[in-house]
């Protein structure tokens, strides 16, 4: 029971120093910023009118089918893209790119996709501080003789991914209530139940990476050195996956030690295989909760 | 914790920091209320002892048993050691009132209750002016007693206050020590110093640690008993073969003379104490034609840990 209500004491307490102390403040910011910048990015087409809604769902539908491709290691060669997708061997992937552009409302989606491929690298500026701030300046040593170590971790997580939350809440709410009245290409009912969902793919989506923040957090004591550690990890993981599957296809699934190997499925039209990613995404950031617990219990302090 | 349980058991402990041993095989046992000086020289270990103690640094080597908890920082322990680490900071940004409740939040108590506790506490050290700022307005000396007055907080059993006094004018110093008297009749409070004088008067045991070994541990009574000094006046100024004389004798450790004065050191610590020792040096001298015309007993606390920690040949 005590350690329930220090967690959420602990929770609590970070939020409201996270925001007081200004890096909250500024991931706020910066996710707010960057969220609405890239909406607006595939809002600007139909917006200007530069292009037909009919037409930007068929360009929109190969795009998306091409971010598949590269997430599933099946890029090939770019000249025969086209027909792959439309009878070769990615046939698959085009009826999902269609389910997305076609079935459901077009401009959510293609958000949400950006956001997912964007947010990894946004999500540790709200909890590369949360414990390596107090062990930088020793203040973790007035709260050690009054919490237990694993107590401290948890809270800051919950903490971080609260706040987290509530930025990607706000962020989604403000896109469907624009795309509602401003950009109305499908009706109300089909924005807002994919907006909740994909809401849903982005709550969950945040918990491993906010956990790898803080896994950061307890590995480098200054907190700059956290938040580098943790972007740079989230970036060097797709990229050196991606040299090295060219060496040895085996290598290719250096991709999921983080989430960017199975991502692409929270958004799967196949319900079977949405829950598999949730269930991977959950234990992702359960797993990476567990080191920084096992972390910080070993640490001189 | 049965009541002889003592509060603190430390044995047999190491601690390395890379190559350098900075605490050395320390056996220490340290029984229920009252304030202990631990002192020690700059650099001595007594920061990376506290730390060993509060759980802040993980044991390497021997056993630290805290309140009967098997090793520091144990679960069973939260809430009834409080600490004021030397060099850690409050937020900058966040009121001093808000840290505090936290804290107090944390041992359970809320609302008014924590608030008034809180209130009292800063009240006791002066500092109740700056309850609703930043810690980014406190100066060096303002920041020790905010470390002070957190560690009051509760019904804490033991009480680990590294360096409290230090960089605080004399004014502020005589309060936290008052303060630190206050505790020790309710808690068993340890006080780090590299600055023996000011806890003289507050500490009824003491341990002295040097190079990361403790040399001296017990009452200060029987800390000081172990080596007393003496300074007498003579009639005349001794010939340097009756100072050899007094020097080859058994209980005396050391002499020093200064014309017609000279200031010896007995070892007491045999069979007889000092009242043997004394006889025996008083004797010698008498049979040597050299009456003592006035004695005054030097010893203080000062001295026997200037002699413990080697110092004293320094200075």
């Amino acid at each position: 029971m005590k350690s329930t209500s220090h967690i959420l004491l602990h929770a609590r307490n970070s939020m409201t120093h996270s925001l007081r102390s200004g890096s909250g403040v500024a991931f706020v910011v910066l996710a707010t910023i960057v969220g609405l910048f890239i909406a607006s990015l595939v809002f600007m087409p139909i917006e200007l009118d530069f292009v037909e809604a009919d037409e930007y769902r068929s360009t929109a539908a190969k795009a998306v089918g091409f971010v598949l491709s590269m997430a599933t290691l099946q890029p090939g060669d770019p000249r025969q893209f086209d027909n792959r997708l439309e009878s070769g061997d990615l046939i698959e992937l085009a009826m999902w790119a269609q389910y997305l552009v076609l079935e459901r409302p077009v401009l959510l989606s293609l958000t949400v996709l950006l956001l997912a491929l964007v947010l990894p690298l946004l999500l540790p500026l709200g909890s590369f501080a949360s414990i390596s701030g107090d062990v930088q300046h020793r203040s973790i040593r007035y709260l050690l003789p009054r919490s237990t170590r694993t107590s401290l971790v948890l809270g800051r997580l919950l903490g971080a991914l609260v706040l987290t939350w509530v930025v990607l809440t706000f962020l989604q709410v403000a896109i469907v209530l624009y795309l509602g009245i401003v950009l109305p290409l499908d009706g109300w009912e089909p924005l807002a139940i994919w907006g909740l969902q994909t809401l849903g793919v982005l709550l969950i989506l945040s918990f491993p990476y906010v956990a790898l923040g803080v896994l950061c957090s307890t590995i480098f004591r200054a907190p700059m050195v956290a938040l580098m550690g943790a972007i740079g990890l989230t970036v060097a993981v797709p990229i050196v996956a991606f040299s090295a599957w060219r060496a040895w296809e085996p290598l290719g699934n250096l991709l999921y030690l983080l989430p960017w190997g199975y991502a692409h499925n929270l958004l799967s039209p196949d319900s079977a295989t949405v829950t598999e990613a949730v269930f991977l995404c959950t234990a992702h950031g359960a797993i990476f909760t567990i080191l920084a617990v096992w972390r910080l219990k070993r640490m001189d302090l | 914790m049965t009541d002889t349980t003592p509060t603190l058991k430390i044995e047999g402990l190491s601690h390395r920091f890379g190559d350098k041993r900075a605490i050395d095989r320390i056996d220490w046992t340290v029984p229920h209320r009252g304030v202990v000086g631990l002192v020690g020289p700059n650099g001595a270990g007594k920061t990376t002892l506290f730390s060993l103690i509060a759980g802040f640094l993980k044991v390497q080597e021997g056993k630290v048993e805290v309140l009967g908890a098997p090793v520091p920082g144990h679960r069973s322990l939260i809430g009834r050691v409080a600490v004021m680490p030397q060099d850690a900071i409050f937020a900058r940004d966040v009121t001093i009132l808000d840290q505090l409740l936290f804290l107090r939040s944390l041992d359970g108590v809320h609302g008014m209750r924590a608030r008034q506790e809180v209130e009292e506490a800063m009240e006791r050290v002066g500092l109740e002016k700056e309850l609703h700022r930043g810690a980014a307005v406190l100066s060096h000396g303002m920041g020790k007693r905010l470390g002070v007055a957190q560690s009051t907080l509760g019904s804490p059993e033991l009480i680990l206050l590294d360096e409290p006094t230090a960089g605080l004018d004399p004014a502020n110093a005589k309060q936290v020590r008052e303060l630190i008297r206050e505790l020790g009749e309710k808690a068993l409070v340890i006080v780090s110093s590299h600055n023996l004088l000011e806890l003289q008067d507050l500490i009824s045991e003491i341990a002295v640690i040097v190079d990361g070994s403790m040399v001296e541990s017990g009452s200060v009574a029987d800390v000081t008993k172990r080596s007393r000094r003496f300074e007498l006046t003579l009639g005349r100024t001794p010939a340097a073969e009756e100072i050899d004389l007094l020097k080859e004798l058994p209980l005396v450790r050391q002499v020093e003379v200064d014309q017609q004065r000279i200031t010896i050191d007995l070892d007491a610590s045999g069979e007889e104490g000092i009242d043997g020792a004394l006889l025996q040096l008083l004797s010698t001298m008498l049979e040597q034609e050299l009456p003592p015309h006035q004695m005054r007993e030097g010893a203080s606390l000062e001295e026997a840990y200037l002699r413990l920690t080697g110092e004293e040949e320094g200075s």
